[in-house]
């Protein structure tokens, strides 16, 4: 199969693979987009001249359709988000405009906010030449946890464009505003990279510091316009307008070219039927890989965890003769590679020494590693977004390139691969956020009362405002006198809030293998005991570990490294009650509603699970406190009785359902398998009817299963291609789950479909009934 | 059944809330019987000031306050460091603020401002409390008008904390705040000069235990004050502020004993400094603002005391300067000075004698002897794979090199290529 005399370019390897029945009897589908000629505007006569002498000495004479209407969009006064994909330019959407408007005004100020710092360091330089070309006097400084004490003060009082990364602006910026005058005071512009990168927890936690920003800039007079970014998802400008608080337009002509680009499906071929196993997507995608490098087609190849990028480093290195040769020739990169380094990688792929880099998903976002021509992407990363954008770094301006997606056995990669349609059509994700999560807007609340007293009548995101200053009264916060609400504490509030979690109580993950302990993770409070009971296998970062011992009221967990065939599973007993109805639909046979729920969790045993064959190999009791938690809920409820299904089938029925449905609405949601729970309850206590429940792990709710009572037929829809194209007979994992759950039926597919269809076909109903917009 | 906002946000554990307790107005703990004072009435509002007059002649610490008039425009400056501005005894306005935490940030207020300044003939310490946050306004606008007046600053770590803190509750309150850059001499950087290897603490309150011999009767611990206050603002019972506000006054004089202290001792450092680390202290105080001669004669008297530490820095220093200055043969005594008290695991000075040998002196021999010297302490010391063994050799062998290229250059004398 590889090909070791004759080296051959990459239009030549995609033939060879297309003559080969063996390869293509794996690929379910192979699409070619067309090269796409570039559409563009000339530039709006109210640039500053500087900055346009010097882009069209970098060669730029005019400007994208998308550039343009986001700068006049700017200029006329608009938030915008732009979305258009990777490489085309986005960061000239603002570096234009705020450039411009420091050149006509020299105090005017810009805040940049990036998600990771590596990303800004990569954002920062281009902007950097930009003005060095335009030999202006605008300084831009990164303002983080790295940034040196000394430098602090300058930066404050002299910088221009201030870049720095959420964290920072909550517990570095925001709470010293007063040493920040000159940029509040003459804030003009607020830049936002990524945004659909905050969502879930982390999105809502940012709205909030957002909140706070705009009431500390209201504080001293200014009112600035966002500029954001987005990946392609279904709701950019819902989102945008969401985190940002402002009206925020969209922007989506895009005008960039693109060159010939093969996007190509590949699913390894089933090794064991009955089980659903596959062959290893790694060995899969190392194979793709070494043709591709041994005929030095320059390659990334992505992949999910650092482990796999070691391996796959190592295996792909053995290519070539000499270690130092393999060395030179393959790279790895990770998260937290310092600049000069990634220079190096970058450098060495422009000029040809580096033929393949393996990466994380840290690779992913926005750093500009040049263009390379293959990418291969070694299982789906999560999200369509995340496809579109890795499989972006493959792709010169003339030529062909290539992408190559190789599925794992897990059921969301397995429905992707087979449903091209998801990624190829309009997407089916959304950016979900709650900011008036109780919990998230409760503690930045504390953080905007330190920063400015509250005043009588002020609303802070929610009418609830007084109703939760006068809560944070009694519990001696603040205290009201003279028309405010002023902070009454020696507590620092910003330090207690952790922006990736939506409670203060995160446990704290230990791993002690080597005599000195080394903190490598966290976990919510409420998936603790499911995840880090004695005894249970937990996987981080590729590796696997088990934790020896819980400390649940001093919320650490200790973990030791170890290498065993099996996962386990924790009994997650839970009880769930309905506490609010928000909305429903009840007037068919089949309801569907979204409200707040209680949900009692208790662990009381795990099982052990051989890998691969899921055979239950042992198990084991846990003794851990039930936890209570509220959060928002969708449940779907079908009538009491159902013909032709007896209550074992129907207890079947959901169990399988909900298999499916854990798998099935993170492809709408861009959220972890994680981050929601699914449960069921054959006769629910107040309706006595069968239902299904999906809710957020997170008290309070982020905005996820919210979100599923407006998607619900398309939910129900891929739910049942999920378990109608699965390859097995009467049920497997890769759909509604391992036989051996199943108890009193041998069939639980059949029973899962009935329901589906029972579901689907009072959705159809539906929205036939209620005509086209929804 | 809907759950309230009340039980959710309890039901999320923020903190324990207790019911506040109905609260009781007792007049004789109200603040103007316990605290004699003003409520001073402006367009700002209201706040209350608390007056102390003391005649020069008050002693604190075995100083009197008007000690401090003494102290030129030159010390001043000196002790205040590179970039404290023009100083004068007049204008000085000594300060300390009572806050409401330590974290610094926007949340944070000074509820009680302490000045202390000389004025008619007398030493005044007027202190601002506010009552209430609605009083900051009032309390602040008395301040810029104060600082107006008495323009140059002296604090106790005030340059990180307590002028940066006035300027944010200025900027807060929406008032500019034009003392940014008023001269201001930070009491702590001197301290920590003069004391920081006498002392294990530079706190100011180590310091007056300590330098300035006073002590206090059941002072309240600093990390109390703000829940003091906040108890205050509920029952606005004063027995517990009484002690905070007795606090800072004691803070302010601390203040002026102290710099009567660092300025007496940097007039004459010899008859005035306890000649052993107060006068190296001193030393180093003249060498960062530039006196080289003080420093000169500070570091001389050191290099003659009984701790072979002090006497080291001393040497360190002054050698230092008296290379540069063309004073070698000074030097050189130093250096045969500390090695005459043979310190088993020091090598600073063999490795400047040795330098001086090799390249000033060009007596090759001697640079010899000494280096190995220097060698053989490093080996008895246990050091022999170090850095500065390694170091010794190459000057051993360049040293060794030059011995006999001169050799050879001297035919006749040592004979030649036999």
């Amino acid at each position: 199969m590889y090909v070791r005399e004759a080296v051959m370019n990459l239009e030549q390897m995609l033939d060879y693979f297309k003559a080969s029945d063996k390869i293509m009897k794996n690929i379910t589908s192979w699409v070619e987009l067309p090269a796409r000629e570039a559409a563009y505007t000339e530039f709006p006569d109210f640039i500053d001249d500087r900055i346009r002498a010097a882009l069209e000495r970098r060669g730029v004479r005019k400007l994208y359709s998308h550039q343009a209407s986001a700068i006049q969009a700017v200029h006329d006064g608009n938030s915008v988000v732009v979305v258009t994909p990777t490489a085309s330019g986005k960061t000239m959407c603002y570096n234009i405009p705020v450039l411009d408007a420091i050149l006509k005004d020299e105090e005017s100020r810009a805040l940049f906010l990036f998600p990771t710092k590596a990303l800004s360091q990569d954002q920062t330089s281009e902007l950097h030449e930009l003005i060095t070309e335009a030999g202006v006097d605008v300084k831009t400084f990164t303002y983080d946890g790295d940034t040196p004490q000394t430098a602090r003060k300058a930066i404050r009082q002299a910088g221009h464009i201030v870049v720095t990364n959420p964290d920072m602006l909550h517990s570095g910026i925001l709470p010293h505003h007063t040493k920040w005058t000159k940029l509040f005071e003459n804030l003009k512009f607020i830049v936002i990279d990524e945004i659909h990168h905050y969502r879930g927890v982390f999105g809502s936690h940012l709205a909030n510091v957002l909140r706070r920003l705009r009431r500390i800039c209201n504080f001293y007079g200014s009112d600035p316009i966002f500029i954001c970014c987005s990946a392609t998802i279904a709701n950019p400008a819902e989102l945008a307008s969401r985190i940002t608080g402002a009206d925020v337009k969209l922007i989506d002509n895009n005008g960039a070219p693109t060159a010939k680009k093969h996007i190509i499906f590949y699913n390894p071929p089933l090794v064991n039927k009955e089980l659903g196993i596959r062959r290893s997507s790694m060995l899969e995608a190392e194979g793709l890989a070494e043709t591709f490098i041994r005929n030095n087609v320059q390659t990334i190849v992505f992949t999910r965890s650092r482990l796999n990028v070691e391996v796959l480093v190592t295996y792909l290195k053995d290519i070539y003769h000499g270690a130092r040769e393999g060395d030179r020739k393959v790279r790895g990169y990770r998260g937290g590679y310092l600049p000069n380094l990634r220079r190096e990688i970058e450098k060495g792929l422009r000029e040809g020494s580096i033929t393949g880099v393996v990466s994380t998903n840290a690779l992913e976002l926005g750093i500009d590693i040049g263009a390379l021509e293959a990418c291969i992407i070694c299982g789906y990363p999560g999200t369509i977004a995340s496809t579109w954008q890795q499989s972006g770094r493959a792709g010169r301006r003339s030529g062909v390139s290539a992408a190559i997606l190789v599925a794992s056995s897990s059921p969301l990669d397995q429905y992707i691969i087979n449903n091209p349609g998801y990624f190829f059509g309009k997407s089916p994700e959304n950016g979900l956020i709650n900011p008036d999560n109780l919990v998230i807007l409760y503690n930045h609340m504390k953080c905007a009362a330190f920063e400015l007293p509250f005043e009588d009548g002020e609303k802070f995101g929610v009418e609830t405002t007084s109703e939760i200053l006068s809560f944070m009264e009694e519990a001696r916060l603040v205290r009201h006198v003279g028309e405010r609400w002023h902070w009454m504490s020696d507590v620092f509030p910003a330090d207690d809030i952790s922006m990736r979690s939506a409670s203060n109580e995160n446990f704290i993950i230990i791993d002690i293998t080597e005599p000195k302990p080394v903190v490598i993770g966290e976990a919510d409070r409420f998936s603790a005991p499911m995840l880090l009971h004695e005894e249970a296998i937990y996987i981080h970062e590729g590796v696997q570990y088990q934790v020896e011992k819980l400390d649940f009221d001093d919320k650490k967990a200790y973990v030791r490294r170890v290498n065993v065939d099996y996962y386990t599973d924790a009994n997650l007993a839970v009880d769930l009650k309905v506490i609010d109805e928000f909305r429903c639909d009840a007037e068919k046979p089949v309801h569907r509603s979204s409200g707040e729920v209680s949900v009692s969790s208790l662990v009381t045993m795990f099982k052990k699970i051989k890998l691969h064959t899921h055979e239950n190999i042992g198990s084991g009791p846990v003794t851990l406190p039930e936890l209570e938690m509220h959060t928002t809920s969708y449940w779907v409820s079908l009538p009491e009785s159902i013909p032709e299904m007896s209550q074992t089938d129907v207890q079947n029925g959901l169990l399988g359902l909900s298999n499916v449905l854990a798998n099935a609405a993170p492809i709408y949601l861009m959220c972890d398998p994680g981050d929601i729970h699914v449960v069921y309850q054959v006769r629910a206590t107040f309706t006595q009817r069968p239902t299904v429940y999906i809710y957020d792990s997170y008290p309070g709710g982020v905005g996820f299963s919210d979100k599923l009572y407006e998607l619900h037929g398309e939910l129900f829809e891929t739910a049942a291609g999920m378990v109608r194209q699965c390859g097995c007979e009467t049920g497997c994992p890769s759909c509604v789950g391992p036989l051996n759950e199943f108890t009193g039926t041998d069939n639980p597919k059949e029973l899962t479909l009935k329901l589906i269809d029972m579901i689907r076909e009072v959705a159809e109903q539906e929205s036939d009934e209620s005509g086209p917009a929804k | 059944m809907k759950v309230d906002l009340r039980s959710k946000l309890g039901l999320y554990k923020e903190g324990a809330v207790k019911p506040s307790a109905p609260v009781r107005r007792q007049c004789e703990y109200d603040i103007d019987r316990l605290i004699p004072g003003q409520v001073l009435s402006s367009g700002f509002g209201c706040c209350y000031v608390i007056e102390n007059k003391y005649p020069l002649s008050h002693l604190y610490g075995s100083y009197r306050l008007g000690d401090v008039m003494d102290a030129d425009g030159d010390i001043l400056a000196a002790l205040g460091g590179e970039d404290c501005g023009e100083l004068a005894p007049e204008k000085l306005l000594f300060l300390d603020t009572e806050t409401t935490g330590l974290s610094g940030g926007a949340g944070t207020l000074a509820f009680l401002v302490g000045v202390g300044f000389f004025e008619d003939e007398c030493f005044v310490v007027r202190q601002y409390f506010i009552r209430d946050y609605d009083e900051e306004g009032a309390m602040l606008s008395e301040l810029q008008q104060l600082f107006g007046k008495h323009g140059n600053f002296v604090t106790f770590n005030g340059k990180s904390f307590d002028i940066n803190l006035l300027q944010s509750r200025f900027i807060s309150n929406r008032f500019r705040p034009h003392f940014s850059d008023f001269p201001h001499l930070d009491l702590l950087y001197p301290a920590r000069r003069v004391w920081g290897l006498k002392l294990e603490s530079c706190r100011l309150s180590s310091l007056e235990e300590n330098v300035l011999g006073e002590h206090r009767e059941d002072d309240i611990p600093g990390a109390m004050i703000p829940s003091v206050y906040f108890k205050y603002l509920e029952d606005k019972n004063a027995s517990e502020i009484k002690k905070v506000i007795l606090h800072n006054q004691l803070d302010v004089l601390a203040m002026v004993s102290l710099l009567a202290r660092l300025s007496a001792m940097m007039k004459s450092p010899l008859s005035e400094t306890d000649g052993g680390f107060e006068l190296l202290g001193m030393g180093r105080l003249f060498e960062a603002s530039g006196r080289t001669g003080d420093m000169l004669e500070c570091f001389e008297a050191c290099s003659g005391s009984g701790y072979f530490d002090i006497k080291l820095q001393a040497v360190k220093r002054l050698t230092g300067v008296y290379k540069k200055n063309g004073s070698i043969e000074r030097a050189l005594e130093h250096w045969k000075a500390v090695e005459a008290e043979d310190p088993r695991f020091e090598l600073f000075h063999l490795i400047e004698m040795a330098k001086y040998y090799e390249h000033k002196e060009k007596n090759f021999d001697a640079a010899l002897r000494i280096v190995e010297k220097a060698m053989q302490k490093c080996l008895s010391a246990g050091l022999s794979g170090s850095q500065q063994l390694a170091e010794l050799k190459k000057r051993r062998d360049r040293i060794v090199r030059k011995i006999q290229s001169a050799q050879n250059k001297i035919p006749g004398k040592y004979g030649s290529s036999s």
